[in-house]
């Protein structure tokens, strides 16, 4: 990785602890992310937003220090361990007046120690699609948005065309041409998240 | 997947990755992976509500879009941040904001519904609102709202913060997406409601307030590309009432012209000195429709100099209102007359602003004890009163941005105590009531007079053994707010009030006759027509009555004449309205009360309409007179524009050497307004003019304008002078670069074409000057700009030009026609008018009819 490149990813950005810029767009980024996975863990939502603010402080101390080697894993199954350390550190000191938790030791983390968390990934795939969801709605003919967005809640190509006026194969390139966007979406974003970008 | 990248550069767990979203699956996979990401769970519960999904986070709360389960309402539902780990000092702060904001009761803020407690933690519920963020709004889907529309929005948004300031509530986070629009249709019409969002951040001015880090925690909270540049200093000082404004011109700025005024997309170094050095790039140039008193308007808000600000977002309110009524700003820099201009456009109750504030209103505490002292229950009532209004006023804090805002806090609070303390005691609730009205009226605050006086009528009306004269005293006060405001309910309101008047006193009474003055100035200032008839027998039966009781020299008989004035100015009877202004500054002259500030108010008046009907000689006197009343009055600051009236006088009087002391001496005077170091030496008036043009290309954005206008009356001068070559050599010295400083200097560029033409005229080529003259018509010939009277005067002068009584070539019909429009735009008495038909005359006396 180039510390000079142009364009700082986010993950090299947060190496500078004083960039809020930042921070704040990590935890808009996965904020929710940790806080869906606790609830799903069984934490209470106020519990979950605490797990959240403790995964914070720990990324910002770990942060300045991180150096992404994708032969030992990626962001996100780091941030997993992250989060799940964090809820047993929570959990266990939850009456203490003094809640800390330690930062995950860099070196010990690796890819395949831990079994597949299958809710992460599953929240975490979510995550995923919903922000590309919004970025192609954003961005495109507001139009076509409508039209994908029928298809989207199971509508037939046949149907969609039908209320919209329109051609079934125009239909058809609109959905194609939804899908293009959003796996291009997605690849850009997951490698923004490992730093690639 | 080639489209996207999956290169070589790629690891291969990015390959797995994207392969969870089913792209290369069979059956659509991919769809139905996108649909499932839409439906999410819960994320828990608050009582009795259910929380669904984040939708924001502050400096300090969370907020969450939740449905309450009983009725399936939408409302928003904010937590603190940090939870358990907060600080007792945060939650403390937190809870303590959430009064506040509780407190908040404004059509454009969020309103709050509950408060509520979750495991030990406070949660507040606040209404839920289903907008777009200003910025989207203001895009309107790729194309700009209009000016029109985006201005009152943004009005409604400073009276929303206006609301909080003087509740003591500073938002300190004000950022398009802290404001959402949402939209009401009617049929084929739409309106829009900004609503503020967002007090997560708000710091409550009142009480012991907590030291700066607790809020900062050594970090800047607020959002970088709206933070006010005093902000950004190393202190990290907490955002106080100013920043809020600046915060706002930012906004203002950026739904004008889709971007924001400084470089916020670079590192954060570049963004803080972009924030504190950087000029923002000027609007008018770039953004059609943006004119300068718009543009003046925001870059004042966004001074750097926190002072350099208005002091109050409801100053910002104001001359956002004056823009868009037409009237002149107060951010605007004044022109020749200007500022004369502005003063006859106050009106008398004004004297009062001169008063210290504090002393305005101890003087009515007093004022309420003295007057009602003859009866021992009303003496209670008044002792109550003037101990509410005494106590008020001790507990008021007055090191506050700006004396302003702290005398509104005052009058805020006075208004909310009264309501809960003196339940009991309707009369003295209703005296306090009045006695708040009557200051913000004093302060020309008169919306928030209204209500204030609303209740004081009301409580009034329910007295058993009401004293109708109060009771008047209240409607016209009332009544005076309403004309302010252009309601109509004004006119009845004055009406009720001099019927109780007539029924209660014998006449001539000096009350009846305030009563009529106030009925004369509601019929004047009404728009659906101006009542002029109605409200001229009224003032008449007023000064009449006035002179009956209180005496032909009494200030309320100078006052109704100066009101009188005015009327006839805005009926264009100039010629009246002089004689009116003349009578009302001779009740203080008869009784040498010159140093009467009401007394340079009329004179102001006085001097302006004589310069319109072109008695330019008493002019020179009143001037004169004005000069050093003003300058002890107003300060050295406020004598430039009277300067140029005063060398614009003597150009009209042929007195071309004394005009040129003076202008230079207004020239010093305008270089002190621009900050611009005054030239050392004893230079001449038109060294100076050199000089003030070698600063144009460098001048503030905001100087500009004016600068140019100086520059160009001064040409003016020269011609009148007939010193063609000085005109000439100053034009064509402003000619290459006035596009590039003042693109929409549309009135300069088009004078400075028919100076152009004035000269080729004299010079004996008349064809030449119909040709500038016509490309100055071309200028002023744009839609939307109300030029309706260069362009009548400019036609004139290409009416007079073409006609040429050496060959007996008159064209008498398009000069009568020239004339008449004339007379539409300027009325009769204005000296145009005037001297056109004279000059018509003439033309008829030397020209037989064919």
């Amino acid at each position: 990785m180039n510390p000079d490149t142009t364009r700082a990813s986010l993950l090299l950005r947060m190496r500078d602890p004083d960039d809020h810029r930042a921070w704040h767009d990590f935890d808009a980024a996965y904020g929710e992310l940790i806080v869906r996975y606790c609830r799903a863990r069984g934490l209470q939502l106020s519990d979950a937003e605490d797990v959240r603010q403790l995964v914070m402080l720990s990324l910002s101390k770990s942060m300045p220090r991180f150096e992404y080697r994708p032969e030992i894993g990626r962001f996100r199954d780091y941030l997993r361990r992250t989060v799940r350390n964090a809820i047993t550190r929570y959990m266990q000191r939850h009456n203490n007046d003094e809640i800390g938790i330690d930062t995950i030791a860099l070196e010990s983390m690796s890819v395949g120690d831990d079994a597949m968390d299958a809710e992460w990934d599953r929240q975490w795939t979510q995550l995923h699609c919903r922000t590309a969801l919004r970025s192609l709605r954003r961005e495109s003919d507001p139009r076509h948005v409508d039209v994908f967005e029928r298809l989207l809640n199971g509508d037939s190509i046949q149907c969609a065309a039908e209320s919209f006026g329109m051609s079934p194969e125009s239909v058809r390139k609109i959905k194609q041409r939804a899908k293009q966007r959003l796996q291009a979406l997605i690849a850009r974003q997951l490698r923004q998240e490992d730093g690639l970008d | 997947m080639t489209d996207f990248g999956a290169s070589n550069s790629t690891p291969d767990d990015a390959v797995i990755d994207l392969a969870r979203f089913g792209f290369d699956d069979a059956n659509d996979a991919w769809l139905h992976v996108f649909r499932n990401a839409q439906i999410v769970e819960p994320l828990g519960r608050v009582g009795e509500y259910e929380l669904q999904a984040e939708i924001g986070r502050g400096g300090q709360g969370i907020v969450y879009r939740a449905r309450r389960t009983r009725d399936d309402q939408h409302v928003a539902i904010k937590r603190l941040i940090g939870g358990k780990f907060a600080t007792a000092d945060l939650r403390r702060r937190f809870e303590r904001e959430m009064q506040a904001i509780a407190a908040l009761n404004h059509p454009n803020i969020a309103r709050a519904i509950d408060v509520v407690d979750d495991d030990d933690q406070p949660v507040i519920v606040m209404e839920f609102i289903d907008g777009e963020s200003l910025t989207t709004w203001a895009r309107a889907h790729g194309n700009r709202r209009p000016i029109a529309e985006v201005i009152p929005l943004f009005v409604d948004v400073c009276d929303a913060v206006q609301h909080a300031h003087i509740r003591g509530v500073i938002h300190r986070d004000l950022k398009p997406s802290n404001v959402l629009v949402t939209t009401q249709r009617r049929g084929e019409s739409r309106s829009y409601r900004p609503v503020v969002l967002d007090f997560g951040m708000a710091r409550v001015l009142n009480g012991s307030d907590l030291p700066s880090n607790a809020t900062t925690s050594g970090r800047f909270l607020g959002t970088l590309a709206y933070a006010a540049p005093e902000q950004l200093k190393g202190d990290l000082r907490p955002a106080d009432a100013l920043a809020d404004i600046y915060a706002l011109g930012v906004m203002l700025y950026e739904a004008l012209a889709g971007r924001n005024p400084h470089l916020v997309a670079g590192s954060l170094g570049e963004t803080v000195r972009s924030i504190q050095e950087k000029m923002p790039e000027r609007l008018s140039a770039s953004v059609p429709g943006v004119s300068r008193e718009l543009e003046a308007i925001i870059f004042k808000a966004l001074s750097k100099a926190p002072t350099d600000r208005y002091q109050s977002v409801d100053a910002l309110a104001a001359d956002l209102r004056r823009f868009l009524a037409g009237d002149p700003v107060m951010a605007r820099a004044p022109g020749t007359l200007y500022l004369a201009g502005k003063l006859i456009r106050r009106h008398p109750v004004t004297f009062a602003v001169g008063l210290s504030i504090f002393a305005l209103v101890s003087t009515l505490a007093t004022a309420l004890v003295v007057a009602n002292a003859h009866e021992k229950a009303a003496l209670r009532v008044a002792k109550t009163t003037s101990d509410f209004l005494a106590e008020t006023l001790a507990a008021a804090e007055p090191d506050r941005s700006g004396a302003d805002v702290t005398l509104l806090e005052v009058l805020a609070q006075a208004g909310n105590r009264a309501e809960r303390e003196l339940s009991g005691s309707p009369e003295a609730a209703a005296q306090v009531y009045i006695a708040i009205g009557k200051t913000y009226n004093s302060l020309w605050r008169w919306r928030d007079a209204i209500p204030h006086l609303e209740k004081a009528t009301q409580l009034l009306r329910t007295l058993p053994d009401l004293d109708d004269d109060v009771l008047a005293k209240a409607l016209t006060s009332l009544g005076r707010a309403y004309t302010s405001v252009r309601d109509p309910k004004a006119r009845q309101i004055q009406e009720e009030a001099l019927a109780i008047r007539r029924r209660l006193f014998d006449e001539p009474d000096a009350r009846i006759a305030e009563s009529l003055k106030e009925l004369a100035y509601a019929l004047q200032q009404a728009t659906d027509p101006p009542q002029w008839d109605l409200a001229e027998a009224c003032y008449e039966e007023a000064i009449a009555m006035y002179h009956a009781t209180l005496g032909p020299d009494d200030r309320e008989t100078a006052s109704c004449l100066h009101n009188f004035g005015w009327m006839r100015v805005r009926q264009r009877r100039y010629a009246d309205a002089v004689e009116l202004y003349r009578q009302a500054i001779d009740t203080f002259r008869r009784t040498n009360r010159r140093d009467d500030p009401f007394y340079v108010e009329c004179l102001f008046g006085y001097s302006a309409q004589l310069s319109v009907v072109g008695r330019d000689e008493e002019n020179l006197d009143v001037i004169n007179e004005l000069v050093p009343r003003l300058r002890a009055s107003h300060g050295e600051s406020e004598i430039g524009d009277l300067l140029w009236a005063k060398a614009e006088t003597l150009v009209q009087l042929g007195q071309f050497d004394a005009a040129d002391d003076v202008y230079a001496d207004a020239f010093t005077a305008f270089f002190d307004w621009c900050d611009i170091k005054t030239p050392s030496t004893d230079r001449d008036a038109d060294a100076l003019c050199d000089e003030l043009i070698d600063h144009l290309p460098a001048m503030a954005s905001d100087k500009t304008g004016p600068a140019l206008s100086v520059v160009e009356a001064f040409a003016h001068s020269r011609i009148a002078a007939s010193r063609f070559e000085r005109a000439e050599a100053i034009f064509d010295r402003l000619n290459p670069g006035i596009d590039q400083w003042a693109p929409d200097a549309v009135l300069t560029r088009a004078s400075i074409l028919e100076g152009r033409a004035e000269i080729a005229n004299a010079g004996g080529d008349p064809l030449l000057a119909q040709q500038w003259l016509s490309r100055a018509l071309e200028i002023v010939d744009k839609p939307g700009f109300p030029f309706d009277r260069k362009r009548a005067w400019l036609e004139r002068q290409l009416a007079v030009i073409l006609s040429d009584p050496t060959t007996h070539q008159v064209d008498f019909q398009r000069l009568t026609e020239v004339y008449e429009r004339l007379a539409d735009v300027y009325g009769l008495d204005h000296r145009r008018t005037r001297e056109t038909r004279q000059l018509i005359e003439k033309l008829r006396r030397e020209i037989p009819p064919q």
